[in-house]
């Protein structure tokens, strides 16, 4: 386990209104920097709606700290240097490449009207290599699947090279092998001292990351580690106690697979 | 990687701007008597005075169009989205009607009248816009935006019809209008349109990252530290005075701000600040060939250019209709 110090994010008492419904309720967290956490619940939990809120996109009570730092206290830009988003598909044009796509990730390090420099190039071409989109840069967002589009747009996410990373359904319709590159690169960043919050519907694959977060009805849940008997009672709870737990070993290391019933 | 890219670009760019001299000279050399080239004999003040700045003027306005289009297929993620979306051109149509109205009964210089009347199409084409962003809660919702622009646009449009109706001594030059013409473009026009071009390319350039942002959604645009409302204003008036510009000069002239961003789509991926200029290019060749066109298929009748564009653009509409039924639900495969 990696030693966590210092705090990338804070939340405290965040509240998010969808009209009279209240998606988000009262929810107070703390992300420290180099951990990857799952944000795991059901549907309508209210996991995407924190999300935003947490990457200041949507209106929200409450305060966010990014780096020690008030929301408000950032200049848009530098916020947007340090805090890197990955929502989840919106309908959008098709026509852009795959290598604009990624390039709009430095978009945040470039002066207006400057054209990117030899670096945003070079992280650029990096990312797309990561996520194995190098060889069709030129393509256009149109001519891809699901997920190419969403290593893609994972690959745009990269070239930001921020401290924060915030991914809402980051897997959807990634294959298992591109499954499997997305753990690794997400260890990777978390390794550089990057924070990871991932909202993730494949439960296997979100008991992989250091610490999970359980929500159900807009409201906080559970904190825990993946492996903690309290995180899989939080998480059967949640999931109508539909949830069957498999011990298994991993290099004489104890993980555990949820199966449904 | 890039050196493919920006190739095709440039050379999608030199060809339009090959033929948008080519449409320029015969644009010159076209006359009433339609396509005589051997008229070597025409008036120098002829060409100078009436063909030349209609050319000039329908080449600007089909720029103007075009970079119209561009902004709001960009502005509004959708492909089908047009100039006159915001009900743009009603407005100025209604404020010509109500200039042509108010001036039929003064005693006042032609050069009054025709600047007269371009500022209320100015007026109305605000006016349009401003109560399409009213009616819809702001830019934020589509289908909202599509829908307020749609109920403007009859409703102007209705009020027009009133006013012929009631002054019937207004009905031939507001007919002309409608039916879109750049036959009576003049050098002034055309100094206005290239002056709202220059400054409307200049900005939407500039702006141009808000709607690459946006193409991948409002949220994706807002995490990369876009100014997203603000820009979006500003890309908006934009929209709407080139839309005035063009409209308030040649009338209401369909289709060519929505062919143009495709056609330029068709051939060039990319960035918005590329294809944005394209548009531009593409939208004076359209317009300027249509121009042609309109003047010598039945020479010496000369067909209004609006009319044109509305059949061959209605046919294109169909056909992006068609595409868009046969193209499957979500992405086109191929693997990597």
């Amino acid at each position: 386990m990696k030693a966590l110090h210092t705090v990338a994010l804070t939340a405290h008492n965040i509240t998010v209104m969808h009209d009279e419904f209240k998606a988000v309720n009262n929810v107070s967290l703390t992300l420290h920097a180099g951990e990857w956490v799952s944000l795991v619940g059901p549907n309508g939990a209210g996991k995407s709606s924190l999300l935003k809120a947490l990457a200041g996109l949507a209106p929200a009570e409450g305060q966010v700290s990014l780096l020690g730092k008030a929301w408000a206290e950032w200049n848009r830009r530098e916020r947007a240097q340090t805090l890197a988003w990955m929502g989840q598909a919106e309908a959008g044009q098709d026509d852009l490449t795959v290598y604009d796509v990624a390039m709009l990730g430095r978009l945040p390090h470039q002066s207006w009207l400057s054209t990117p420099s030899a670096k945003d190039h070079a992280v650029v071409e990096v990312a797309l290599k990561t996520v194995q989109a190098w060889d069709w840069r030129t393509r256009s967002l149109g001519q891809l699947s699901g997920g190419e589009r969403q290593r893609v747009l994972l690959a745009r996410a990269l070239a930001v090279q921020a401290q924060v990373y915030l991914m809402d359904e980051p897997l959807a319709g990634v294959d298992v092998p591109h499954q499997a590159d997305w753990l690794e690169w997400v260890r990777c960043l978390t390794e550089t001292g990057a924070a990871v919050v991932s909202v993730l519907h494949e439960l296997n694959l979100a008991l992989q990351a250091d610490r999970v977060w359980v929500m159900s009805e807009g409201r906080w849940v559970h904190s825990g580690l993946p492996n903690d008997q309290d995180t899989h009672q939080a998480l059967s709870a949640v999931f109508q106690n539909r949830l069957q737990w498999r011990e298994w070993q991993e290099e004489g290391v104890t993980r555990w697979v949820a199966l449904p019933k | 990687m890039n050196v493919r890219k920006v190739s095709s670009a440039s050379q999608l760019a030199w060809q339009l701007g090959f033929l948008l001299l080519l449409l320029l000279t015969a644009g010159a050399l076209v006359g009433s008597e339609g396509w005589a080239w051997g008229q070597v004999q025409a008036d120098a003040s002829l060409i100078v005075d009436i063909r030349l700045p209609r050319t000039l003027g329908a080449c600007l306005a089909g720029a103007l169009l075009g970079l119209a289009g561009a902004l709001a297929q960009g502005l509004f993620r959708n492909p089908l989205a047009d100039p006159y979306l915001l009900g743009s051109a009603s407005g100025a149509s209604l404020g010509v009607a109500i200039g042509m109205v108010m001036l039929s009964q003064l005693d006042v210089s032609p050069w009054f009248v025709r600047m007269g009347i371009t500022g209320m199409a100015f007026m109305g084409a605000w006016l349009a816009v401003a109560l399409t962003l009213i009616l819809s809660w702001g830019v934020q919702h589509t289908l909202r935006l599509l829908l307020a622009g749609v109920v403007v646009g009859v409703v102007f449009g209705a009020i027009a019809s009133l006013l012929l109706v009631m002054f019937p001594q207004i009905q031939g030059s507001v007919q002309s209008f409608m039916l879109g013409s750049t036959a009576y473009v003049s050098w002034p026009a055309c100094a206005l349109m290239l002056g709202v071009l220059l400054v409307s390319w200049v900005v939407s350039v500039a702006a141009s990252p808000l709607l690459d942002g946006l193409a991948l959604g409002e949220f994706t645009a807002l995490s990369l530290g876009l100014p997203v409302k603000s820009l979006r204003w500003v890309l908006l008036g934009v929209l709407a005075l080139c839309t005035a510009a063009a409209v308030a000069q040649t009338g209401l002239i369909a289709f060519v701000g929505l062919a143009a961003p495709h056609l330029v789509r068709a051939r060039v991926k990319g960035v918005h600040g590329k294809t944005l200029s394209l548009s531009c290019l593409m939208g004076a060749v359209l317009l300027g060939g249509a121009d042609l066109l309109a003047r010598g298929l039945m020479a010496p009748l000369e067909l209004p250019v609006g009319v044109l564009t509305a059949i061959l653009g209605g046919g294109y509409m169909l056909y992006l209709m068609r595409g868009m039924n046969s193209k499957p639900a979500g992405g086109r495969g191929g693997g990597a």
